[in-house]
């Protein structure tokens, strides 16, 4: 799925990204988590992480699996220190309205499968 | 190449810095060509035991030695120390108070994660601090 449908699908903001084309990166799968060592203990192939974390922290943890796009739910806000460090970083940031749950339901829905954990 | 031997300063509640010490040394690994694969099972370990000094510590340290053909990571810290190792090495146990909880910490999956992910995981505590141990063979 390309940055481009995940935005269309869930209504998203795109906060940041280091490429202009959104269609370039295509994403098979997705993993949604609260619970940073959740994530550290399951992602085990490239994917999108869903999640309504907006700490730092977050990103951080994206940082050690190599996750490079990150949909924050329940319309949260992303702080100036959290852009500086997507940007740092090269990775994508999406908001969105929809809770944790709307956001897994319509993407699964759509074909983005989840982690074989 | 020689052996090398980096040591990392890890403050008690540094929740703003909190895991950079891990970043710097996933950028290293990759510098010195050590294989993908292998470097996210360090950085887990290293991103988990980061987390735990800052969270659960009075502050400490990591440090990463490199070898012929064997890496080592070493978290050590000022203490208070884990009372029941076997209970805290439970999948689901933990003790992380609100402000852990905040940063998405607090699950009690670190110290299985770090042992999952590492080939050899030795573990010691007593008040004075807590000492981890964890071998990779390169
Ligand atoms: N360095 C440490 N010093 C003192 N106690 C520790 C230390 N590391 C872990 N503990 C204790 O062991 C428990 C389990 O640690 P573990 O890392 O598995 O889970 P956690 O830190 O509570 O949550 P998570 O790592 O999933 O975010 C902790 O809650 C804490 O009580
Ligand atoms: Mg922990």
């Amino acid at each position: 799925m390309k940055i481009n449908e995940i935005l269309n699908l869930i209504k998203g903001k795109l906060v940041t990204s280091p490429c202009e084309n959104l269609n370039e990166n295509v994403y098979l799968k997705a993993f949604a988590c609260d619970l940073m060592s959740d994530c550290l203990a399951f992602v085990n192939e490239n994917c999108v992480l869903i999640t309504g974390l907006t700490h730092p922290q977050a990103l951080r943890t994206a940082e050690m699996l190599d996750i490079d796009c990150i949909i924050f739910a329940r319309g949260k806000n992303i702080n100036q220190e959290m852009l500086d460090f997507a940007i740092r970083n090269n990775m994508i940031l999406i908001t969105t309205n929809y809770t944790v749950y709307e956001v897994s339901g319509i993407l699964y829905n759509n074909g983005l499968e989840g982690l074989r954990i | 190449m020689n052996d090398v031997r980096f040591e990392f300063e890890v403050y008690s509640e540094d929740y703003v810095q909190g895991g950079s010490v891990s970043s710097d040394i996933k950028k290293y690994l990759h510098q010195i060509g050590i294989n993908q694969k292998l470097i996210r099972k360090i950085v887990i370990c290293s991103y988990e035991a980061e987390m735990n000094i800052i969270i659960h510590s009075l502050g400490g340290n990591l440090i990463l030695e490199i070898k012929q053909d064997l890496i080592l990571l070493i978290s050590s810290d000022k203490g208070p120390g884990i009372k029941d190792i076997t209970l805290a090495l439970t999948a689901g146990y933990s003790t992380a108070g609100s402000k852990a909880r905040e940063m998405g910490f607090g699950a009690g999956m670190g110290l299985p994660n770090m042992k999952k992910n590492s080939d050899l995981f030795e573990i010691t505590s007593c008040p004075n601090g807590t000492n981890i141990k964890m071998s990779y063979y390169i």
